[in-house]
Parts: structure tokens; C-alpha cells; sequence
């Protein structure tokens, strides 16, 4: 089989998304029909099948399961085992081609065995699509998926306001030196410390350049990584094929193809242009020495690069200057980097803006991409060049095409992005999903626009959005550089809409793990507005080396086990169950209504909650007063006991009779005290209402965890039996975890096909995408008192100089103004 | 002469939820051919080949709510057998008997098919019966109108 081909031209699936801006909904289900299979993932151009190899236990292993799962760098299936090992859990494959991968797959054993006594399988979906591939590479939701959807995902823009580094993938930064300090700049952040006030035309390459004062780079010097003077930052419009290169270690890096890449040929490190590489060339990649990992604050992601045509500088010369070509030969290392071999050459087209730089190094090489040794003189593209924003009327379709989903329909919808408030229409897509019969609505966002906007929350809460899913990284700017200035704006409209918010944090150990008390004392503060914290553990996204895996990732057991410490105990381990241990609830009332029901059955190692109630100054569990385990089981067994024909009135007196006994009423909060809590209670767990369970919410904090998966810990147990899924264009179902690990088979290979061209987009719109892109007025929103009252209690405010909080935006990519 | 797989298996599951599964082949495997004659086939055996018995055997997974993935946890055995098709070929009909005895669950299969070109069945209709002599009549009611 050949190399595996993951991006295809917008123009392979004949879709001019500018001729449907006024079609119908109909319009859109004919090009659905027509298109859903055609941008289907292909055997041989997309993936490839290795299940013949079996990876096997090592000495101090337990085995705990056998599964299969996609190889990081080509996609490809191979086999995987899943054991414990030092009282954690783990993963290994082994790709023939790119070699063995092992990764945390749980931190705590123990917790492991006590979320996996909790799974309950769904009875599966009334497929989508047909049966004509393997899992992963066949979602759209075929026969194999196991849950019908909790959550759909319906995303309604690709464009954001923000250039946060996880937001958008790809995004672009450099290890630089400025002065004395180091750090980890995206391209467009350095660009913006520099005026560009000089025209530049050689050849064919017209642009503008910067002289930088104090800049460098990490230059390749007779084999070692040394720091270069950049002489010139440099900035053009591109329009064309670019080359994305990628290696045996998994490195990348994306170029233009004229641009120079160093290779070794006949003991000789010469340049060559990218579009005469070919699979197999030896490369250079830089070794993580010390100095790096310590240099590089958190890893370097895959960082996506584009050259110029320019061939101003000289192209060709080889090292034989240096000395170094003698020892090159035979040697896997070569000073600080490492002999790579080119694994794969894919073509992508772009549009937008590249970068490049001007280096002051005898080699003219220095290190760029993720650690790949290329020529002086690159850009970087930093636009994904189409914005994907489905119409009204293509919406419907996607709305028709989630609610045909049996046996049961969903009920839950949550509006997404890029950042969904940039629409104008936002408000009418929400009425149209109420309209159709959605239940749930939320909105996730940055909230943003919310700070800024007083009557967005109230409109959208007329129109039925239940609740606020909004981003929250941390309680200081440090950690939460995305929005901490305008999270107290945001929750005081939403307050006054009496709109409910659910925080969400991506945790990164080291990062923000250490403010986890703080974010649950933050949400209990404002627990009128806030209805739950949801935190979701890093999914990493591009390739990255081992070591700076294991500095970023934290599991779910682990995130439970610090709130455990940060919480004093208030939190415990104990108090955290798996997302299906509320699986016995909907089989129940299946039971007693005879109607398929909503059921989480997602894999245990997906998701964990729990609810917290407020008692002065301490947090109570709902778990320290009610017996959930002896509660599901009992459900269970009267489950059973209707399924084997009991009266359904006898059981449901049984139930109310024993319902009190699953209650430890002495721990009971101050709050839910007298009969109202068994009410409530019942209410929810035997007549399964809605209202209850929001008037519960109401009273209680809601705390959860979801662990999103990505290509390291990728497990297809878990991709079955997923409950959160997107709609797409075409009207497919895909779950999370293949939408987002499998981007190129998926999301972007779909948004691509019903996207518009940049240019002809902000020509339609008469204004430039970047022009959405959000300055941020610090002093003004510090000084706010909305802001202090916020955070009292939680963090000092004064300790923070306006300096500090200038730079943790700026470095985040948010520009500041006065 | 076109040809599919059928399948018989066994798989003890433990991850990530208990399972002792028992999927048995019952009978020959029946073919209606055009103008109504029924032939019945035995099918010649092969071992197990993942990468060309996967779509196959998953053809099978919404009928039993297993997936490859699932029987490759740990314990599995799996034994393939090759039906030749005449051309003239209408419907294809196997019988399966499933036990869970993790779960004391058992029930009877009749799956009426139509053949892929991948060498798997396209289920056209399911029928899942709670005996042996409910599947012998429901097979006489499928046979009589197919034929």
C-alpha cells in the first residue's frame, strides 16, 4: 500500500459551498446523500491495517486487556494491550513502520478497578452508514457503535477570535531568545513586536520585513544547537501547495515546495528543495537535550512551517566546513540531533499568510517545525485558509439528521466552534433547535463576547439556551491567560440573564493541576450562576516525544487525586463515579415506561462526577449521604424484576417505601433537610423529570471529568462506546473521539468540503477574518469592580502587577491595548 | 460463483464489561435461488485471518452487539467457514444460537441476507427468537415465503 494521503483538495468532492448559501434544507440532504461516503477515510490512501502483530506482556505486567487503536503518526490500526504496571495503568502498540508507543493510560490502578465494575453497554445505534470499514475508519455511526448520543456537537463556526496554542491546531511558535530570557513564541506573537516598515521584492517573493533588535534562533553550528542572530522577520501573502514532511520520529514540518530542507547525502549534509525529497531521505532532527527540555517551558507542539520561493540566500552548501561529514556516515546521532528518515510527503493547499526569518548563521540552517533541521529563509502559515459556517437552512438538515437517530433520539445539543458567538445569528440557531424538540441547549464559549455584550445571555436564554458551557482554565492570568479578565464580566450578565454557566478547564499537569482547589472554591463563590466545573485532562494534540508527554498528561485518576490533596479531603477519591454509574437510572425507568430511554453508556475510563452541596464553609458529597451503590444496585434488581413481568405498581411502592433508606440522613446538608430531598429525589430518579433534575441542579455543584482521547491513548473500546458525537456537514454522526483524534479523516476533511475559500468569504462579508481577532484592555477590565469582587477570596489581585498581566496575554497571543 | 463467510465464536471478555460469549452456528447454511429451490451448503473451513475475515464477521455486530474489538479483549476462538453462492442466488439464511453466561442470556438467530461483494452478508431481516422450536417454525414461515 502506499503512503498514506490525509488531505484532499476542497474541490474532490465538487461542493461549491458559494452557490448553496440560499439553498433549501432539502438542497443540502441531496449533496449530504451524495457526498457522505466519498469523504469517508480510504483503505491504502488514509490508513493501513497491521493486526498481525500482537504486542506483548513484559516482566511486572498484568495484563488487563487486549484492544486495537491508531498509530500516531499514520493512522494505521494495530493491535494494542492495555495492563497495569507500578500501580497505573497503561497502553503500548507497535507500528511496523514507526515503531513501539507506550503511554499512561490511567494513573491510578486501583481506581481503574473501581470505575470498571460500573460499565453498562448500550443496545447499539441504527447504523448510519454502512459496514465498509474497519473501526475507527467507518464512523458515521455504523453498526459497531455501542451508545446512542448523549451530547450532540453541532459546530457553527471554524472562526475564532482568539490564536490560543491548543485552540487552533498547528499553531505556530518558535523557541527564540530575546535579551536574556527564552521563550516560546508563536510567529504571529513575534511578529507583532515588530513594525514590518520595509518592502521586500526579489524574484518572485514581495513581502515586508522587520530588523529585529536582540532576537535569535536555534541555529545548527557544526552540529550543535546554537543560538543565531535573526537578522530580518520577514511576511507575505502565499497562495499554493505546501508540503507537509513528515518523519520517522514523528516530526513535521511544513513547507513550501521550493523551500530547502538539509539532507544527508554521501556523508554530506546538502539542501534540497522540498519537492525533490522523497520517502527514505536521511534528515536531521534535534536530540531534547537538557537544555531544551528545560528551555521549552511546556513541549513544543507541532509546529507548522511554509517556505518561501525566495532564493536570495545561498541554497546549496554543504557542511564540509564544518568537519563534520566524516563522522556522518555511520553515526544515528550527530551532535545534538538525531539522523531522521523522511516517512511521509503529504500536499496540502493554503492560503493566508506566511512568515519567515533571516538567520545570521554560516550554516544557514536552524531548527524549525517540531525539531527538524531546515534552511534559513521559511514561513509559517497560520490559517487553515476556508471558514466553515453551515447556513440556517443547512443546519435544519443537520438537525433533521441528528433527530433521526434510533432508537432513541437525542436530546441534548451543544453549539460549538472556532467560537459559535462570532455569528450574528446564534439566537436563531438555538430557536431552531428548540423548535425541532431539543430539550438541552448549551453554548460553549469563551464568553467573550459575553463580558462585552449584556444583552447576548438574556437573548439567548429567551430562546432556550439552558446553559453556558464556558472555557476556564485557572483562577490567575497565568494559567488562565484565555479569558481570566473577562470571566467575571462574562458570569455577571449570564447572572443577570439567569443563565446557568458550567466552567471548563483543560487540565495540564504542571501547568494549572495545581490551582484544582482553587477553580472548585472559584465555582462554589458563584454558585448561584455556576452550575458545575467540568474539567477535561489534556488530549494531545500533534506528535510529541515521550518525555514531554509524560510532563503534560494527567488522567482522570490523577486530577481526582490532587482535588483530593487541594480540597484537604473535603473531595475524596471515594466521592467520584464513573459517567455510566447512572446507567441503572434510565434501564429503570425503561423498565417501568417500556420506552427506550436516554443511557449513559460511555466507557468508564471516559468521564467521572460527582455533585458537592455547600455547608458553611465546607463541601459536602452527595456521596457522604447518599448510599449510591446499594441505590443502582436496587434499581437494577427492580429493573429486572419488571422486565420479569412484576407489577409495575408494586415495584414503584417499593421503591418510595425503601427510597429513605438510601439516605444517611444525619450527613444530610442543613439545606436539604424534611422530605423535599426524598421528593426531589424521586422526582428524578423514578419519574425521570427534568425540572427536578434542574431544580436539583440548582442546589448542588456539579464537578466532572471528561478525558477526551488522543492518538497516544487511543483506545477503540472506548471510541465505541462513545456518547458525545458531531453532526456533520453531510449529516454523518461522528463520535468525539474520532472527530477530534482522527481530525484529517474527519473534521477537517468535511468542514474543508462545505468551506469557503478565506478571500471569497471576507469579500461576501465586506471584513477580513482577522479582523474579529480580540484586543484586549487590561487595565481597564483589572480596575473593573466586577473583576476584583470576582476573585476575592481566591487570589490576590494586588500581588499581580499590570505588567505581569500584560504578558500572560500577549504570551497566550491575545494583543493588548490602552 | 460468488462466496461469503459465516462464523461460529467464543470469546471470554473482562474488559471493559464481563462477558462469556457463545455464538454457535446452527445448521447448514440455507440458499434460495431464484424461482424459489432451496439448496443447503456446508461451508468449508479457514482459519481466522483478521484482516480479510474483519468486515465479514462485524457484518455480524449489530445482530449480537459485539464487535471484533470485543472478542479480541482476551480469551477468543473463532472459526470461519466459506460459502460458495451460486449466481442465481436471492437471500441467503443462517440460524445462530448466542449465550452470554455472564448474564444467563440466550437466544436464537435467523439471519436473512443478501451477498457483498467483501464476502459479507447484507442483513436484510433479523429475527431473534427465544427457542429451538420457535426458530424451526419462524425458518418454515421465512422459507415458504422466499420460496
Amino acid at each position: 500500500m502506499g503512503t498514506p494521503r490525509v488531505e484532499i483538495g476542497r474541490e474532490d468532492y465538487g461542493i461549491d459551498y458559494l452557490s448553496l448559501l440560499n439553498a433549501k434544507a432539502e438542497d443540502f440532504e441531496k449533496i449530504g446523500k451524495k457526498v457522505m461516503y466519498r469523504l469517508m477515510p480510504k483503505p491504502g490512501r488514509d490508513y493501513k491495517l497491521y493486526l498481525a502483530y500482537k504486542p506483548e506482556l513484559r516482566e511486572g505486567e498484568k495484563l488487563i486487556a487486549y484492544t486495537q487503536s491508531a498509530c500516531p503518526h499514520c493512522l494505521s490500526l494495530l493491535n494494542a494491550v492495555i495492563y497495569e504496571r507500578d500501580g497505573k495503568v497503561w497502553i503500548r502498540k507497535k507500528c511496523p513502520e514507526h515503531g513501539e508507543i507506550e503511554e499512561v493510560y490511567w494513573g491510578d490502578a486501583e481506581l481503574f478497578k473501581k470505575f470498571s465494575k460500573w460499565q453498562f453497554d448500550g443496545k447499539g445505534v441504527e447504523p448510519y452508514v454502512d459496514l465498509i470499514a474497519p473501526c475507527p475508519y467507518n464512523c458515521g455511526l455504523c453498526a459497531r457503535h455501542k451508545s446512542h448520543t448523549a451530547l450532540i456537537n453541532l459546530v457553527a463556526t471554524n472562526r475564532c477570535d482568539l490564536s490560543c496554542w491548543y485552540c487552533l491546531p498547528g499553531d505556530q511558535e518558535i523557541l527564540v531568545r530575546l535579551g536574556h530570557s527564552v521563550k516560546l513564541l508563536s510567529f504571529e506573537e513575534l511578529a507583532r513586536r515588530y513594525e514590518f516598515k520595509h518592502r521586500i521584492e526579489v524574484g518572485e517573493f514581495r513581502g515586508e520585513y522587520a530588523v529585529p533588535q536582540n532576537l535569535e534562533v536555534l541555529g545548527f553550528v557544526s552540529g550543535h544547537a546554537k543560538w543565531v542572530r535573526v537578522t530580518k522577520v520577514l511576511r507575505r501573502k502565499y497562495k499554493g501547495k505546501v508540503l507537509v514532511i513528515r518523519t520517522s520520529l514523528g516530526r513535521e514540518v511544513k513547507v513550501t515546495p521550493e523551500h530547502r530542507v538539509a539532507v544527508l547525502k554521501g556523508g554530506r549534509i546538502v539542501k534540497q528543495r522540498a519537492d525533490r525529497l522523497k520517502i527514505g531521505d536521511k534528515v536531521l532532527s534535534i536530540s531534547y537535550t537538557p537544555f531544551l527540555n528545560e528551555a521549552f517551558r511546556r513541549p513544543v507542539p507541532l509546529i507548522q512551517l511554509a517556505a518561501s520561493s525566495a532564493s536570495t540566500r545561498s541554497l546549496t552548501c554543504s557542511l564540509r566546513s564544518l568537519e563534520i561529514s566524516s563522522r556522518t556516515r555511520e553515526a544515528r546521532f550527530l551532535g545534538d540531533f538525531v539522523i531522521d528518515s523522511i516517512a511521509e510527503i503529504r500536499h496540502e493547499d493554503f492560503e493566508g499568510e506566511v512568515y519567515d526569518l533571516e538567520v545570521d548563521a554560516e550554516s544557514h540552517l536552524f531548527i524549525a517545525g517540531d525539531g527538524l533541521v531546515i534552511s534559513n529563509c521559511f514561513f509559517y502559515a497560520g490559517r487553515v485558509g476556508y471558514v466553515y459556517e453551515p447556513t440556517l437552512e443547512h443546519i435544519k438538515y443537520m438537525i433533521k439528521m441528528m433527530l433521526a437517530e434510533r432508537p432513541v433520539p437525542p436530546k441534548a445539543v451543544q453549539i460549538t466552534g472556532g467560537e459559535p458567538t462570532l455569528r450574528d445569528d446564534l439566537v436563531e440557531i438555538v430557536r431552531l433547535l428548540k423548535e425541532a424538540g431539543i430539550r438541552h441547549v448549551q453554548v460553549n464559549t469563551t464568553g467573550i463576547k459575553f463580558a462585552y455584550d449584556e444583552d447576548l445571555p438574556q437573548k439567548l436564554r429567551k430562546a432556550g439556551t439552558n446553559v453556558v458551557y464556558m472555557s476556564f482554565d485557572g483562577v490567575t492570568p497565568f494559567t488562565n491567560p484565555k479569558n481570566h479578565w473577562e470571566v467575571p464580566y462574562a458570569l455577571e450578565n449570564l447572572r443577570k440573564a439567569g443563565l446557568g454557566v458550567v466552567l471548563v478547564p483543560t487540565l495540564i499537569k504542571g501547568y494549572n493541576t495545581h490551582e484544582l482547589g482553587l477553580m472548585i472554591k472559584f465555582s462554589v463563590k458563584h454558585m448561584d450562576i455556576v452550575r458545575g466545573l467540568n474539567m477535561q485532562p489534556v488530549s494531545i494534540t500533534g506528535r510529541m516525544p515521550r518525555k514531554l508527554r509524560e510532563k503534560e498528561r494527567i488522567t482522570i485518576p490523577e486530577a481526582i487525586i490532587e482535588i483530593e490533596k487541594q480540597t484537604d479531603g473535603q473531595i475524596s477519591r471515594e466521592d467520584w463515579y464513573p459517567v455510566p454509574s447512572v446507567a441503572p437510572i434510565s434501564i429503570f425507568i425503561e423498565a417501568l415506561t417500556g420506552k427506550p430511554q436516554l443511557t449513559f453508556t460511555t466507557h468508564f475510563a471516559c468521564g467521572a462526577a460527582t455533585y458537592v452541596f455547600k455547608e458553611g464553609d465546607e463541601l459536602v458529597p452527595i456521596t457522604r449521604f447518599v448510599h449510591v451503590d446499594e441505590f443502582m444496585k436496587y434499581l437494577e434488581e427492580k429493573a429486572s424484576e419488571l422486565a420479569s413481568g412484576k407489577s409495575k405498581k408494586i415495584v414503584l411502592l417499593e421503591l418510595a417505601l425503601k427510597l429513605r433508606k438510601f439516605v444517611d440522613w444525619k450527613n444530610v446538608p442543613k439545606s436539604l433537610k424534611g422530605k423535599k430531598f426524598v421528593r426531589l429525589l424521586y422526582n428524578i430518579f423514578v419519574k425521570h423529570d427534568y425540572k427536578s433534575l434542574g431544580e436539583f441542579h440548582y442546589k448542588t455543584l456539579f464537578l466532572g471529568m471528561m478525558h477526551f482521547q488522543d492518538l497516544y491513548n487511543h483506545d477503540l473500546a472506548r471510541v465505541q462506546r462513545c456518547d458525545i458525537h458531531y453532526i456533520m456537514p453531510d449529516g454523518r454522526l461522528i463520535p468525539f473521539c474520532s472527530f477530534n483524534v482522527l481530525p484529517q479523516l474527519y473534521r477537517d476533511r468535511a468542514q474543508k468540503a462545505f468551506g469557503i475559500p478565506i478571500k471569497k468569504w471576507e469579500e461576501i462579508v465586506g471584513v477580513r477574518v482577522v479582523d474579529y481577532k480580540y484586543k484586549r484592555n487590561i487595565r481597564k477590565l483589572i480596575e473593573g469592580k466586577v473583576y476584583r469582587e470576582a476573585y476575592e477570596g481566591i487570589i490576590d489581585v494586588d500581588s499581580i502587577s499590570y505588567e505581569e498581566h500584560v504578558r500572560a496575554s500577549r504570551r497566550f497571543g491575545v494583543p493588548v491595548v490602552e | 460463483m460468488g462466496h461469503y463467510y459465516t462464523f461460529s465464536f467464543e470469546a471470554r471478555i473482562s474488559y471493559p464489561k464481563k462477558r462469556n460469549i457463545r455464538v454457535q452456528r446452527i445448521g447448514k447454511s440455507i440458499i434460495v435461488l431464484k424461482g424459489g429451490r432451496v439448496v443447503e451448503k456446508d461451508g468449508l473451513r479457514e482459519e481466522f485471518n483478521v484482516e480479510r475475515h474483519l468486515l465479514p464477521l462485524e457484518s455480524l455486530s449489530s445482530t449480537f452487539n459485539i464487535t471484533y474489538n470485543d472478542i479480541s479483549h482476551n480469551f477468543f476462538s473463532i472459526c470461519v467457514e466459506k460459502v460458495e453462492v451460486p449466481d442465481d442466488a436471492v437471500a441467503l439464511v443462517e440460524r445462530f444460537l448466542y449465550e452470554d453466561s455472564e448474564s444467563g442470556r440466550q437466544s436464537f438467530y435467523i439471519i436473512v441476507g443478501s451477498l457483498k461483494g467483501d464476502g459479507s452478508v447484507k442483513i436484510l431481516k433479523r429475527y431473534q427468537l427465544s427457542s429451538r422450536d420457535e426458530l424451526t417454525g419462524k425458518l418454515n414461515d421465512i422459507i415458504s415465503e422466499l420460496s
